[in-house]
């Protein structure tokens, strides 16, 4: 149940209010971000990803119902949009894996700074050959840092489920990295 | 031996377990050679997988942060004058779609076909008809068989075609999948839903709409042509809240209380 503030945020916006659904997205945009780049891996997709939800949650509006959570809302609607893309990219042949910080990637002849760079595409690689649900809920719950009851209302299951990818989604990371750092990349 | 603790394994690395669980949790693992095993590999993992240190959102500047909401404003306004998928026109958008593509639509894919063939069911489903059911003496029947218990019965009906259309879907293909038709549906279910929700109805009825819609509504809002993961979410939805079952209930429910209404 949101607190009675957001629910009147979410009742205005529903009436027409640019104001007030500016205020949602000033709450849930960084949140929501963060989200996005758990998926996509970089800057200019989190970012497309993050403001098509809010455009999505706006068109939405009239049949969302005000009991529920917004912010569990736009994180449902971010990881969709965010796994099509990385989907439709996979498809195209993309392999894109970009460093966290932009910076880093200034500094690529630094020899440290490659190695972070292979370690964390290993890592992004792994993570892609995941099954969807194991790879969300490792994302959302590990890297994101949400609870256990956020993952499960994101992706609509149980919290056994959650705990239950959760556990194998990791025991086939570790293998699947000790097979990338041993063998040829 | 109490039960394996795998599940809890994560939270109890993490430090995010209440001290008597995870008190119960070490009593177990002292005991059990495969839970012990289970945790040395859940704590390799997290060690070759950390997490982030600062979320990406702080290596955005604050002038991205402060644009972000106007951006997003931009696109709305972009989106309302090329004229945005509004729910109030999808069923017209549908009928004129199946009516110029229903051939080619047909022409595809045997899970293209099979989705068609939904889609015809839906269309060419004749009004509400007496199902044969118990004609058991139920005074509360009748409140729901009125004109809103035959547009639930009806609404029901299309939304268990496109759910169990949706459920045996063939997501392991190669082949992409095309949900065009699926999201037209359930923009059109989302819109009568709406009707629905004006009507006098039961409580139950009314949580059984609710939870559909917002299924429907998932649907509906899938994008692009790969929808694989929308797919898994959406059967995932489906089972979790048990809505075939709850579906199939109340429209035996609906049948028995029209069949009753009839024959009075």
């Amino acid at each position: 149940m949101p607190d009675a503030d957001e629910q009147l945020l979410i009742s205005r916006a529903r009436k027409g209010s640019q104001e007030a659904f500016r205020v949602l997205v000033e709450r849930h945009m960084k949140h929501a971000y963060n989200v996005a780049f758990g998926f996509v891996g970089n800057h200019e997709d989190a970012a497309d990803v993050a403001q098509e939800a809010f455009v999505r949650a706006h068109r939405g509006l009239p049949s969302f119902r005000e009991e529920a959570e917004f912010g569990t809302w736009i994180h449902r609607i971010v990881f969709n949009l965010a796994m099509n893309l990385v989907k439709k990219k996979r498809a195209r042949g993309e392999r894109e894996v970009h460093t966290a910080d932009p910076a880093a990637q200034d500094a690529s002849g630094d020899g440290e700074n490659n190695q972070g760079e292979d370690v964390r595409g290993k890592i992004e690689r792994a993570l892609h050959e995941l099954p969807t649900l194991q790879r969300a809920v490792v994302i959302l719950r590990h890297m994101d840092g949400l609870s256990t009851k956020q993952v499960s209302r994101i992706l609509r299951c149980s919290e056994g489920t959650v705990k239950t990818h959760l556990f194998r989604g990791l025991r086939k990371l570790r293998t699947k990295l000790e097979y990338l750092q041993e063998g040829p990349a | 031996m109490s039960a394996h603790v795998r599940r809890t394994l994560f939270d109890y690395l993490k430090g995010g377990m209440p001290p008597e669980e995870a008190a119960s949790t070490e009593e177990h693992l002292s005991g059990c050679a495969s839970c012990s095993e289970d945790l040395r590999t859940l704590r390799q993992a997290l060690d070759m997988l950390p997490g982030r240190d600062t979320p990406p959102s702080e290596e955005r500047d604050e002038q991205f942060w402060t644009s972000f909401p106007a951006r997003v404003q931009e696109r709305i306004d972009a989106e309302g004058k090329t004229g945005p998928p509004l729910l109030a026109d999808a069923a017209d958008r549908i009928i004129s779609f199946i009516h110029v593509n229903g051939v080619q639509l047909l022409a595809g894919s045997g899970a293209l076909a099979a989705i068609a063939l939904a889609v015809l069911l839906l269309r060419s489903a004749p009004g509400p008809e007496p199902v044969p059911g118990k004609a058991e003496s139920n005074a509360g029947g009748a409140a729901i068989v009125e004109p809103a218990g035959i547009k639930l019965h009806e609404y029901l009906k299309k939304s268990r075609v496109l759910l169990v259309g949706v459920s045996n879907l063939n997501t392991t293909g190669e082949d992409p999948i095309d949900l065009t038709i699926e999201r037209r549906q359930s923009r059109a279910l989302v819109h009568e839903a709406r009707d629905l929700r004006r009507e006098p109805m039961d409580a139950r009825s009314a949580k059984l709409v609710g939870d559909l819609e917002t299924i429907l509504i998932e649907l509906a809002n899938s994008d692009g042509k790969r929808d694989a993961p929308d797919v898994e979410i959406i059967r995932s939805g489906i089972r979790h809240n048990n809505l075939l079952f709850k579906i199939r209930m109340t429209e035996s429910a609906l049948a028995s209380a029209n069949y009753e209404r009839k024959t009075q």
